[in-house]
């Protein structure tokens, strides 16, 4: 290996669109243009000239539709209501019910209150996003709870904004009327306060506006990394120990959703997980930390106590130009001009977030199969909340002391937990019709993804097989499959990668089963033979890295879908734990790392060596499974399946008519088979052909039904009338459902009687 | 020997009578503006969000406080306005239950009150202190000697001192944003408090103002203003729902503060009478003494 | 008897002296702790508790124990009882150090003391500090006046410009001399009025509309007893004869101006029935000892011949009623001063001690360097009399 930057481009990038941003970026490495990308040229010592590009710049004529839409709402002008009527609210209440308005009178389900009435003063915080329909839902339609005077005029609405009568911006001569921002926040505050529900501090709604940091900030001509933190924390000192105790700091923490460990702390990337793609972070430190909020975790001895090393700007950059150079412990790059980005930090964005988050496992959406760098400024069919209303990932993974809400399929670590009903309710739809109550009722038994992510990866192809058991082989082309993405590398061996995928379904109740290093796995029937065709290999029993708890007996259980990343890598052969092997050269020292002598036996032992675990000295290939949440590219509501499309019982022509008598003003047959259309989609040149007249989308039978749930009943009521046979056969099966103790070594043979898993992912391998 | 005696009692009973004066002289007269600028804060709508106290540092140009704005943890300790916090937010539980039987909290904003007749204004001896006419209470640091008499005088403790400057220590207190009010803004913790708990006006229009909410919501308020006679007046006014006591407000007498001691300077010193008056006396009586002395040579006093 | 006022011929380094200079040196230390790192630095002082015992006992009890200049100038000049002139002039000495020391204890405290010019200049008339101010200021230097022939006697001939002085002075003596007890009366009875100003603040034993009345009649009680203790201390100190001929006659005055302040004072005190106030906390012992053991007590000690006529018998008495209204000045400006939100008592620093001790050094040590070198003291020396 000549230079360390010459094996970049294979090693990050395997996906021919992350390989022209890395092209990029080695070319402003170099301050030249693609001429200056020599090989075999030595880099001078030159201090590198910095770039103030913004690398991810905002697309022209890019713009969150949905949002805007809402704010045109908030802002648009009314005609102000001089002289409201008012009216007792009890009597009101009776009135407007009488009157028969409801939620469905309600014109903009999401509103941005963006008046300028409510600011004022310096613009700190941003307009808040009102979800109006939802809070109308779960007032049941009390309209005169908020709306609790009309105007006069008899010929005006009997609703109308809170901005039509609450003008006045406390007005010295007239201090009657409270203004339009104390009327927000004094019935917002304590509408919340009384409910013992929805947020009451200022975070919970608002955006707070960071302030200018060009003249705060105090620095050097060319500092390092190391004096900009110091110069962050002279005025942030207690952020310096939040983020020190944080999991984006430690790679470790508590882990409550993993089962047999929710009271540990301590597993987590940078000490015991290990995945089914770059195996694990021990001994390879300076390349997975590249990733780290910190600077120059390069081996075991970094300091976690240091508040100085740690890397703000990563996540607190605005001008897009800062970056980390791949390989080099999370340092910046050096053309990264420090003091520009240091000036110019505020809130976190998606840009931000994906700056590691899109590039997990190596490349562009190459580990999180709905994540990518195209989320930075999507579409809204790509994802509403972001692409549609312009939502930052703090917005839904809600930030307190630098402790970040969300759980994770990939790591045990958990700093909150986060769900789709914290914002949306248990009962989301918030309409009062026949359709919204069945789907409100679906929530107890369906994940919103499951409805409403029925594809992932549609904007960038993952990965979802890797062998490594053929890493090595130097000769062998990188040939790009149909997809434009390689199927090689020498480095890691063989890869598959779909896009737009059908996702696969499982029971889940929020746990996790989880192998972590050192843990003993059951090789029956999962060991491979390196020199098995990939059929071959990919046919018989997985070991599961990590897999969902749930059965269908569960109440708390829900179906959710899942991509399953499927590989093969080591394993110890006597004691039957999973290997970490030392891949990535430390510096031109090194001897035993794979991706510089190509023997897997001295890089294993290296590797075990630097996780403080016992190696035997042999090991074998076996096959292994994770199964990784869909969680975002969340469609819009108009493109979740329909109830035909996992509903074969609908098919046909009897559908809501099967229970409901029916209505004049109700088509039954368009109800049901109201939203997303695969043909409309594989007309835009989304790969969903094969999916274009499905039924039973989530297959039902896998997932322990007898049948379609319409005919044999749901899992946990009966249906009226005697229908169906679902509840008495639970009931018959309930003592023979094998205990769930042994979660390591049985953990796949459990998951084996759950079905699905096991089956032959073919209908996911294009 | 009696002569003297007798100039020495009429001296006393001069000085005496003299002292009697004031309270009997009813000369004083308040200085209060007429209808001056003034903020209602209605306890009853404070959230205790502290935007109030940012919005203050912001606008002064004070160093940020080593606890963040947003950390509602510093209101475990009740708080006094300082040298680098012209107002601060105190908690209090009164033992009101809320809603869940928890004990619901009471906001407390803390400021110079601004008041109409301000004894920190009486009191300075060089006017650095004074009572300006759109009702601020303004500090002239240029003026200031740092007597600390305005910290003495003021019934609400509210001015602080900066003791640990060594040459220029300033007095620091609320300016009511003088500026800002001169180019027609609203002080900024009134522009920014989201819940209308601080509402700007004309002091009379604001006790209006108050007056409505005590008589249309008679079971959320107590029936008392604070600030509409408590020292003769002052520019901040307070509604609260529970007695202002419980509240750490000072129970203070409808008089105005500095009223006692002008009254009294008024009556001794009005165009300087009584010093006149006493010089005059004392002259006569030594013109008296030193023809005694001329006349008969060798007197002595003393008893013996 | 008496003779002409001389200059005391004795051996000014005594191990006394040494003390005052150890004292003083401490202090200016102190000072220079002071002006450099501000009042925080070596002052207990916080707002709640904005002056403390720099204006308690420097400037209040200074300004009251210096009465004696202004009360025998009136019984020796004004009332032309010329008997007690040989007294006169070593008040007169004590008031003028005394003042100077109260204006330095001012210029100290002051935060901003550079700027202390500018309350001539930003005058507020409704000021009493400004009042109390304008009127020391004079008064001092109606003092130094009156001082003139006892210096012009010594240096006249030396320095020209001290005579041309002093001649033209002597003509107009007698306006200054009037013009000091007129001052005087001014700003004893203001520096009562400076608390008035704080009715919620100050304790309610202490707190009355009359204080400035009090103030007066306490300085006029204390004038006399503070010039027989001042007398008592140099003539023991210097090996003096007593003078005892010119201070009984004295303390018969002494009693009935302490008599008086008295029954105004506890007139007051319980007509406005302050004494529902006497609850055994701190405040009301430290009224108790000063109206006790600094009024009642002395003034019972001086109605009895006996007493006034003992020398030590009348330096005692005479002393407890100086204690008494140096404590009563503690007690107004300090004890009695109850801020609303105090979080801790205002107890005094180190540099606050080090600096008031200080003080009263220099005091003593200039009035030393006084006598022996100026025409003041008239008291024969003891081996003259014996």
């Amino acid at each position: 290996m000549p230079t360390t930057r010459r094996p970049l481009p294979r090693l990050r990038c395997p996906a021919p669109a992350s390989g022209i941003v890395l092209l990029a970026a080695l070319c402003l490495a170099q301050g030249s243009g693609p001429a200056g990308v020599r090989k075999d040229a030595p880099r001078p010592p030159e201090p590198a000239q910095k770039s103030r590009t913004n690398r991810h710049p905002r697309p022209n004529g890019w713009a969150a539709v949905d949002y805007v839409r809402a704010l045109e709402a908030g802002t648009e002008q009314k005609k102000e209501v001089l002289e409201p009527r008012h009216e007792d609210a009890a009597l009101r209440q009776q009135r407007l019910r009488r009157l028969g308005l409801s939620t469905a009178d309600i014109e903009h389900g999401c509103v941005v209150l963006a008046s300028p009435l409510a600011n004022t003063f310096e613009d700190l915080y941003g307009p808040v996003r009102f979800m109006h329909a939802k809070h109308a839902a779960s007032l049941m339609g009390n309209c005169a709870l908020c709306h609790h005077a009309r105007p006069s005029d008899p010929e005006r609405k009997e609703t109308v904004a809170c901005r039509t009568c609450h003008v006045a911006a406390a007005d010295p001569d007239h201090p009657g009327c409270v203004s339009l921002k104390a009327a927000y926040h004094l019935s917002c505050i304590g509408c919340h306060q009384e409910m013992h529900e929805g947020p009451t501090h200022c975070g919970g709604c608002h955006r707070r506006h960071i302030p200018d940091h060009q003249d705060l900030v105090r620095l050097p001509p060319d500092p390092t990394p190391e004096q900009v933190t110091q110069e962050c924390l002279r005025c942030h000192p207690d952020v310096g120990e939040d983020v020190l105790e944080s999991a984006h700091w430690l790679w470790r923490g508590p882990s409550p959703y993993t089962v047999g460990r929710c009271q540990e702390v301590l597993c987590g990337k940078g000490t015991n997980a290990i995945n089914n793609f770059c195996l694990g972070v021990p001994s390879n430190w300076p390349r997975c930390t590249s990733c780290h909020a910190g600077y120059g975790w390069k081996d075991a001895t970094f300091d976690f106590s240091d508040p100085t090393r740690i890397d703000c700007l990563v996540c607190h950059d605005t001008t897009g130009s800062y970056f980390k150079t791949p390989t080099a412990a999370g340092l910046p790059a050096p053309q990264v001009d420090l003091v520009y980005v240091a000036t110019h930090v505020g809130a976190t964005s998606r840009s931000t977030c994906g700056e590691c988050h899109f590039s997990g496992g190596g490349g562009d959406a190459v580990k999180h199969a709905e994540m990518c760098s195209a989320l930075r400024y999507p579409d809204r069919t790509c994802d509403v909340h972001m692409g549609g209303y312009d939502f930052s990932c703090t917005d839904c993974h809600e930030t307190f002391n630098h402790k970040i809400h969300g759980r994770s399929s990939s790591v045990p670590v958990a700093e909150g937990s986060l769900l789709c009903e914290d914002c949306h309710t248990s009962r989301p739809h918030y309409g009062d019709t026949l359709l919204d109550h069945h789907l409100n009722e679906h929530c107890q038994t369906v994940a919103c993804n499951t409805c409403h992510s029925p594809l992932y990866s549609k904007c960038r192809p993952t990965r979802i097989w890797w062998d490594w058991s053929v890493a090595g082989d130097k000769q062998r082309a990188p040939r790009p499959d149909r997809l434009g993405v390689s199927t090689y590398n020498w480095m890691k061996g063989e890869f598959r990668w779909t896009s737009t995928a059908k996702p696969e379904y499982a029971w889940h109740n929020g746990y996790s089963q989880r192998v972590l290093a050192g843990d003993i796995v059951n090789l029956d029937g999962a060991v491979v033979n390196p020199l098995w065709p990939i059929t071959r290999k990919m046919r018989g029993r997985y070991i599961h890295i990590i897999e969902p708890v749930g059965d269908r007996a569960d109440p708390s259980s829900r179906i959710t879908p899942f991509k399953i990343m499927r590989g093969v890598q080591p394993v110890d052969a006597r004691h039957r734990t999973l290997l970490i092997p030392h891949l990535f050269p430390s510096g031109p020292g090194d001897t035993t790392a794979y991706w510089k002598t190509l023997d897997w036996k001295r890089a294993l032992v290296d590797g075990m060596k630097a996780a403080s675990l016992p190696y035997s000295g042999e090991y074998k290939w076996v096959r292994t499974a994770m199964y990784w949440r869909i969680e975002h590219e969340v469609l819009p509501k108009e493109l979740a399946l329909s109830c035909a499309h996992c509903h074969p019982a609908l098919t046909g022509p009897r559908t809501c008519d099967r229970c409901h008598v029916p209505r004049a003003d109700v088509d039954f047959q368009s109800l049901a088979h109201q939203g997303i259309s695969f043909a409309a989609l594989s007309r835009q040149g989304y790969e969903v052909k094969s999916l274009i007249g499905v039924t039973d989308y989530l297959d039902f039978r896998r997932l322990g039904y007898p049948g379609d749930p319409i005919l044999h009943g749901g899992r946990l009521k009966k249906l009226p009338l005697g229908q169906g046979t679902m509840a008495r056969q639970t009931k018959a099966k309930a003592p023979t459902t094998p205990p769930r103790a042994d979660n390591r070594a049985g953990a796949s043979s459990t998951s084996r009687r759950q079905g699905g898993a096991d089956l032959e992912p073919d209908d996911a391998l294009r | 020997m009696i002569t003297s005696r007798r100039s020495f009692l009429q001296v006393a009973t001069t000085v005496a009578g003299a002292s009697t004066l004031p309270v009997a002289a009813r000369a004083w007269e308040s200085r209060a503006p007429d209808n001056p600028f003034a903020c209602l804060v209605d306890l009853t709508r404070c959230i205790g969000c502290r935007k109030c106290e940012e919005a203050c540092n912001r606008v002064n140009d004070l160093p940020a406080p080593a606890q963040s704005f947003e950390d509602l943890r510093t209101l475990k300790s009740e708080r006094r306005p300082t040298t680098t916090a012209y107002t601060v937010i105190n908690r209090y539980t009164t033992g009101v239950l809320g809603s869940g039987h928890r004990q619901q909290p009471i906001y407390v904003k803390v400021q110079c009150m601004h008041c109409q007749d301000p004894a920190c204004a009486s009191a300075c001896p060089t006017g650095a202190m004074a009572k300006q006419a759109n009702g601020a209470v303004t500090y002239d640091p240029s003026q200031c000697i740092g007597c600390r008499y305005c910290l003495i005088a003021c019934p609400f403790q509210i001015p602080a001192y900066e003791y640990e400057r060594a040459l220029t220590p300033r007095v620091r207190k609320c300016t009511f944003c003088f500026e800002r009010l001169e180019v027609g803004k609203l002080p900024a913790c009134a522009a920014i408090c989201p819940a209308d708990a601080i509402v700007f006006g004309r002091r009379r229009q604001l006790l209006v103002e108050a007056k409505r909410r005590i008589r249309e919501r008679p079971a959320r308020y107590v029936s008392h203003i604070y600030g509409e006679h408590e020292v003769g007046g002052t520019s901040w006014l307070y509604l609260s729902g529970v007695p202002f006591p419980h509240l750490a407000f000072p129970n203070l007498p409808s008089q105005a503060i500095p009223r006692p001691t002008e009254s009294i300077q008024h009556a001794l010193f009005h165009n300087l009478w009584s010093p006149a008056a006493l010089f005059a006396l004392l002259a006569a009586v030594m013109a008296v003494t030193r023809r005694n002395d001329d006349e008969r040579p060798g007197t002595k006093g003393g008893e013996s | 008897m008496t003779a002409e006022p001389r200059p005391v011929d004795r051996c000014f380094w005594t191990p006394g002296v040494w003390m005052l200079t150890a004292l003083m040196a401490a202090a200016a230390l102190t000072l220079i702790l002071r002006f450099a790192f501000g009042l925080g630095m070596v002052t207990n002082l916080d707002n709640a508790h904005p002056w403390g015992i720099w204006i308690g006992i420097d400037v209040a009890a200074g300004v009251a124990l210096a009465a004696g200049g202004f009360t025998t100038a009136f019984l020796g000049h004004i009332l032309g009882r010329h008997y007690y002139e040989p007294v006169t002039r070593p008040a007169l000495l004590t008031a003028a150090l005394g003042y100077t020391m109260v204006a330095f204890a001012v210029f100290v405290d002051l935060g901003r003391s550079w700027a202390i010019w500018k309350f001539l200049v930003f005058q507020n008339h409704r000021s009493v500090l400004f009042e109390v101010g304008i009127c020391v200021m004079t008064y001092l230097l109606v003092l130094w006046i009156e001082l003139l022939p006892a210096v012009a006697a010594r240096l006249g001939r030396r320095v020209r410009l001290l005579g041309w002085i002093d001649r033209g002075v002597r003509k107009t003596m007698g306006a200054f001399i009037i013009l000091g007890v007129v001052l005087s009366c001014c700003h004893q009875s203001s520096l009562g009025s400076l608390m008035v100003i704080a009715p919620t603040k100050l304790h309610p034993l202490w707190y009355t509309p009359w204080l400035p009345l009090h103030f007066l009649l306490s300085a006029i009680a204390v004038g006399f007893p503070m010039v027989v203790v001042e007398t008592g201390l140099a003539t023991r100190s210097l090996h003096l004869d007593s003078e005892m001929p010119v201070l009984v006659p004295l303390s018969r005055l002494a009693a009935a101006a302490l008599g008086v302040a008295l029954v105004v004072r506890l007139g007051d005190f319980v007509a406005r029935e302050s004494h529902l106030f006497i609850d055994g906390s701190g405040a009301s012992i430290s009224l108790l000892v000063e109206l006790v053991l600094g009024g009642v007590l002395p003034l019972i000690m001086l109605l009895i011949p006996a007493v006034r006529r003992s020398r030590g018998g009348l330096f005692v008495a005479a002393a407890l009623v100086v204690l008494g209204v140096l404590i009563n000045r503690i007690n107004v400006f300090v004890v009695a001063l109850s801020p609303p939100f105090a979080e801790h008592a205002y107890v005094p620093a180190a540099g606050e001690l080090i600096i008031t001790a200080g003080s009263v050094a220099a005091l003593m040590f200039l009035y030393r360097a006084a006598v022996t070198y100026l025409p003041i003291l008239s008291a024969r020396k003891l081996e003259e009399v014996h």
